[in-house]
């Protein structure tokens, strides 16, 4: 417990410098956060222009899936914020041959991974998600109940819990097996199904979704607990996230352990 | 002084290394067959080192040097021994011991590039949870003693070498940790920075009584900062001696350089085993096991157009590189013994 | 001439040298065909049409499978590598070589290509013909995209050079990079097909040279309807070259430009 206090404060530290480190280079920044919600808007754009032109997806209406891809970017910016970093640090420590530095402070090395994930630029992504989910709020009607927001903040921790997982997955794979930085496109492509409803998929696929790999609770069932139609599916993937949590610190011992044995 | 603080008993390693090939179709084939070679890295050491101490190790390329470094710093599991450092097996209780360690690695840097130093050591104060009237009193010592009051509150980027080493010195010292790891502390700098950088650490550890083991290419560190050498070649120690040992290792040998006032033909020198010569100097070695040094210097003297004559020992490069490169083994303290 | 082929030769070496960085994209495209077979599958049937667009199902599922064979075709790093000439000062050292930095460049472009050809194209091909069988492709049609895709490699080599040779003016700015690249896929219609587009805009594209970067490669692989005679074939080629032309005078005056501010001014 205290570990896991102290990772904390690093991480808020870490936090800290990060902010003062991307207002050195001020003007970038800016003008990199108008790029990036000029490009996050361009995710909704191409979903509206199939909305347009077909049916669109079962079940879902056009202002539904507006709010999905509201809250789809507002994922991405979240994710960036916290964890966005942390393929960078470890592709340059790949780079450097910098990893056996991590080993020799005195915290678990993937917390000190995890904590050096913080990037600002994903705020751009955020307050693109917020504007298309106000936009899509403005057009449904939007009913929220006593167990709307509680849901909501226990999809996001495990949501957050599950990104925790599947970036140590990333960084066991990269640092410890493979030095390819294409892995990382690997994990989008994989990670890129979370980008549509799950009730389009067939009945393996969105088992795997929502018990095994739950990305439904990033953007899914987020979705679905505003839109008011929640199934028994989120209890699974809630426990979901844990489990692979669970999972993906296991394969980062074991890689370590091997790392540590054979020397880099 | 005399507490001991590292303790290692038949350290070994053995890797398993991928063979590779040349060429376009065995980069092919080895996606699918892999062959391994076993290599000994190190291959049984054996060495103590006392608190307070400031340690040299030193070894030729690949000499299992930095294996060593590793699997003391518990970064890297040994084949075979054991290792007590501080109470510690430093692989097995890697998170709690390395608290008690400070590291630097004069080839890689831990400061944020783009942000002063100071945010850097406020990271580390941080992470080793110094209270902040220690790391105030610390950094105010340091600061002085390194003579870089002014350049921990500008960008990393805008440092010079020097001044970042210092500054990386400091990131390593700065929880006080009783032992520290100085991988090629100097690398790179100036004689200046050099020096100062030098004295810190044999302050740091005349008044903490710091142990420092220095890994280094640069003789002048060993000459002008270790206490004791311990040199590693083909992953087995091969001197573990004072400097002084070091440096009359060859006692029964001396260098003798000679200017002349004028030219002399190089058939006269001809009798004497000559190092070096120039066109009114030369550089003779002599065995005073075979000869009688005062002999041979008035038979100089005597015989050609001296201007001045120098007596020294055998220089500390040629006795590293005669180390480096035969396979004795100079155990202990001063005595030979043959290997193989 | 031999110089060019030469420089081939040699980057096709250095390339080489890392197989496993291409065959990754092995594992890759498995994912991105699925993720689309299931999009597609989903939005037709529930529409309960057989052609969107004039694009029937296997068409657009291979529609966006075929936009990541055009970037194997012709993606690049020019541009990143002559800003990075520009901005390290290293410029100086490549005016010095005997072949012009247009040519070697391309060459590196060209032979960063042929592997990109043999080991993600190929096999890439095979993968995903396993997966879900590509009905709509005859050998006249893949001819006819070889020849397309071939003229969109050197068109994107020339923007991507002109792209580079700005960076004296743009710097090392990260943010206008992320725009182009953004701006390029989407108008090039690489996101979703152009005519999904409104009116308005489709006539924008038509006006941009985006467009022959994907788009009408891709709809020459996926043997589209609108395409399918000899008279679009050469009216697509005819464009490809007037632009690719164009801008070749653009890159020179471009280049010339850059030359007397960075190296007169001393790099």
């Amino acid at each position: 417990m205290q570990t896991v206090a102290g990772l904390l404060r690093l991480y808020v530290y870490h936090m800290k410098m990060g902010i003062s480190s991307a207002m050195i280079y001020r003007a970038d920044f800016i003008t990199g956060i108008f790029v990036s919600i000029f490009v996050s808007g361009i995710g909704p754009f191409v979903q509206f222009l199939y909305f347009t032109h077909t049916r669109g997806y079962p079940e879902w209406t056009l202002n539904q899936i507006l709010l999905f891809q509201g809250l789809l970017l507002l994922w991405f910016g979240l994710r960036d914020l916290l964890f966005g970093q942390v393929r960078n640090t470890v592709m340059d420590m790949v780079w450097k041959g910098d990893f056996d530095r991590l080993l020799l402070k005195p915290y678990p090395t993937v917390g000190l991974l995890l904590c050096s994930g913080f990037q600002l630029h994903g705020i751009g992504s955020c307050i693109a998600g917020v504007l298309v989910t106000v936009l899509a709020f403005h057009r449904l009607d939007v009913s929220i109940n006593l167990w709307t927001v509680p849901l909501l903040i226990v999809a996001l921790i495990c949501g957050v819990v599950l990104f925790m997982a599947i970036t140590i997955f990333y960084c066991s794979i990269v640092i410890m097996l493979i030095q390819i930085s294409r892995i990382s496109e690997l994990f989008d492509r994989i990670t890129d199904f979370a980008n549509y409803p799950v009730n389009i998929y067939p009945l393996a696929l969105r088992v795997v979704m929502i018990v095994f790999l739950p990305f439904a609770v990033w953007t899914y069932y987020p979705t679905q607990i505003l839109l008011d139609r929640l199934d028994y599916g989120i209890w699974f993937a809630l426990a979901g996230c844990v489990g692979v949590f669970y999972l993906s610190i296991k394969v980062w011992y074991l890689c370590l352990k091997m790392y540590t044995s054979a020397g880099g | 002084m005399d507490e001991i603080i590292i303790k290692v008993q038949g350290l070994r390693k053995t890797f398993k290394k991928l063979r590779k090939k040349e060429g376009f179709l065995s980069s092919f084939r080895s996606l699918l067959i892999r062959d391994f070679e076993r290599i000994h890295s190190v291959k049984g050491i054996d060495m103590e080192i006392r608190k307070g101490e400031i340690r040299g190790i030193i070894g030729p390329n690949g000499a299992g040097k930095s294996t060593t470094i590793k699997m003391l710093s518990g970064i890297l599991f040994p084949t075979e021994g054991t290792v007590d450092v501080m109470g510690f097996t430093p692989w097995l209780d890697r998170e709690r011991y390395v608290r008690h360690l400070g590291v630097l690695f004069g080839q890689k840097s831990q400061l944020w590039w783009d942000l002063p130093p100071i945010d850097t050591f406020l990271l580390i104060k941080e992470m080793y949870r110094i209270p902040e009237e220690d790391f105030k009193a610390r950094l105010n010592r340091f600061k002085s003693m390194l003579q870089i009051e002014r350049i921990i509150y500008q960008p990393v980027r805008t440092l010079s070498l020097g001044e970042r080493m210092k500054c990386e010195l400091v990131c390593a010292v700065l929880h006080e940790p009783p032992l520290v790891f100085l991988d090629e502390p100097t690398i790179g700098l100036d004689i200046v920075s050099k020096e100062t950088i030098r004295e810190f650490i044999k302050q740091m550890s005349r008044d903490k009584q710091t142990t420092f083991i220095v890994t280094t290419h640069d003789l002048a560190d060993i000459e002008n900062l270790c206490d004791r050498v311990t040199i590693i070649n083909k992953g087995t120690i091969v001197f573990d001696d004072s400097m002084e040992r070091l440096s009359s290792y060859f006692s029964n040998r001396k260098v003798v350089e000679i200017k002349f006032t004028q030219p002399v033909e190089e058939k006269l020198l001809d009798s004497y085993k000559v190092i070096s010569s120039g066109a009114m100097s030369v550089s003779i070695e002599i065995d005073t096991g075979e000869f009688d040094l005062k002999k041979v210097i008035f038979e100089i003297l005597d015989r050609f157009p001296v201007l001045d004559v120098n007596i020294m020992n055998i220089p500390i490069e040629e006795v590293i590189k005669h180390i480096y490169s035969h396979e004795e083994k100079v155990v202990g303290y001063g005595e030979k013994v043959g290997v193989g | 001439m031999r110089i060019f082929l030469k420089s081939i030769h040699i980057a096709l070496k250095v390339n080489l040298a890392y197989p496993r960085d291409y065959l990754i994209s092995l594992v890759i495209y498995p994912f991105i065909l699925i993720l689309n077979i299931h999009l597609f599958t989903s939005i037709y049937a529930y529409s309960e049409v057989s052609h969107i667009k004039g694009y029937s199902l296997s068409q657009m599922i291979w529609y966006y499978g075929a936009t990541t064979f055009v970037w194997i075709f012709i993606f690049n790093f020019t541009d990143r590598r002559i800003s990075n000439y520009i901005l390290t000062g290293e410029l100086g050292l490549r005016l010095l070589r005997p072949v012009s930095l247009f040519q070697y460049e391309m060459a590196n472009a060209i032979a960063l290509r042929i592997v990109g050809i043999l080991f993600e194209f190929i096999p890439g091909m095979v993968i995903y013909s396993l997966i879900y069988s590509p009905n709509f492709l005859t050998i006249a049609s893949l001819l006819k995209f070889f020849a397309v895709v071939a003229l969109a490699f050197v068109l994107n080599y020339v923007l991507n050079f002109i792209i580079g040779v700005t960076a004296f003016i743009t710097q090392n700015n990260a943010g206008f990079k992320r725009l182009m690249g953004a701006v390029t896929t989407l108008l090039g219609g690489a996101m979703i097909p152009l005519d999904f587009f409104p009116g308005w805009l489709q006539t924008v594209c038509d006006y941009l040279p985006f467009k022959y970067l994907f788009y009408e490669p891709v709809r020459f692989f996926i043997n589209h309807g609108d395409i399918s005679t000899a008279e679009a074939f050469y009216r697509v080629i005819f464009i490809d070259i007037a632009w690719i032309a164009a801008l070749y005078i653009i890159a020179k005056i471009a280049w010339k430009l850059m030359l007397k501010n960075v190296v007169v001014a001393g790099g």
